[in-house]
């Protein structure tokens, strides 16, 4: 049915959001992480979007027979990874910290807190837009539904 | 003469096409972010223009004197088009949030609009069929 699947898609991006929100956290809280459990400073990471198709395979299956477009097909969105952040952290001077090095240089996480408050909320307007999107779906559906009434 | 006429027919293959264009432009705002997406555009104006007229997508024969002549066609097929990325940004993904979600408004409303035209006429029919008593 078409309208279900546009908001299993909308829904996959609010997945997606999500999850991309959940990074930004983790990099916001670890800002000032000098230790990680892979060793060195935290690192920052980033999540890798993907387009993905939101039916499964036997949904596709009995959908063949009432598919009424060509070209190329829909797809919802996921998160394929999560990668870290290789560039260098910041480098402060601060002779007495525990993780300071023989120059009492600590290396800082490579976090930059103004990139992850952009990125947070560019993440929850995307998010808005989808929430959007269903509720739009769903204003439709009510619509068809009141056809029936008398 | 039959009691559902060629509106209804029309109306039921735009609220289907409109319900699949939603279907698209909810795949572009999902994948707003996504790298090296293309968004896509539904275009069915030929359909819609094909079902005005009567005709049918998939040509349909009568090679029995048991079947019946579809009227106007019941397989209504739009075409899905990619818009290429204009000025190649760095993840070249030409998804406009603003133009999908005032494609999405838009098409909300004629979806609804059309819903609410067929709850009329359909009303209208009843309301002959009642007063015949």
């Amino acid at each position: 049915m078409d309208i279900t699947d546009s908001v299993a898609i909308s829904v996959s991006a609010l997945d997606a959001q999500r999850r991309r929100l959940n990074v930004i956290a983790s990099n916001l809280a670890n800002a000032q992480s000098t230790h990680s459990q892979e060793g060195g400073p935290y690192r920052r990471r980033d999540v890798v979007f993907q387009s993905a198709p939101v039916a499964s395979p036997f949904q596709r299956a009995l959908r063949v027979s009432s598919m009424r477009m060509d070209g190329p097909s829909l797809e919802g969105v996921k998160v394929a990874r999560v990668v870290a952040d290789h560039k260098p952290g910041q480098a402060v001077y601060d002779p007495k910290h525990p993780d300071a090095d023989a120059k009492g240089y600590v290396i800082m996480p490579n976090v930059n807190v103004m990139e992850e408050m952009v990125n947070m909320i560019s993440a929850s307007r995307a998010y808005e837009a989808n929430v959007q999107a269903i509720g739009a779906t769903r204003a439709m559906w009510s619509h068809a539904l009141e056809i029936g009434r008398s | 003469m039959t009691i559902f006429d060629r509106t209804i027919g029309l109306l039921e293959r735009a609220m289907d096409l409109r319900g699949t264009r939603q279907r698209i432009i909810a795949s572009n705002v999902a994948n707003e972010e996504t790298p090296g997406y293309r968004a896509k555009e539904f275009q069915f104006k030929d359909a819609l223009s094909q079902a005005a007229h009567g005709g049918s997508a998939v040509p349909v024969r009568v090679t029995h004197q048991g079947h019946i002549m579809p009227m106007g066609g019941v397989h209504a097929l739009g075409r899905i088009t990619e818009v290429p990325a204009a000025d190649l940004p760095l993840d070249a993904n030409s998804v406009s949030l603003d133009t999908e979600m005032a494609k999405l408004t838009d098409n909300a409303m004629h979806y609804n609009t059309a819903a609410t035209v067929t709850a009329m006429r359909l009303r209208q029919l009843l309301s002959a069929i009642r007063d015949a008593r």
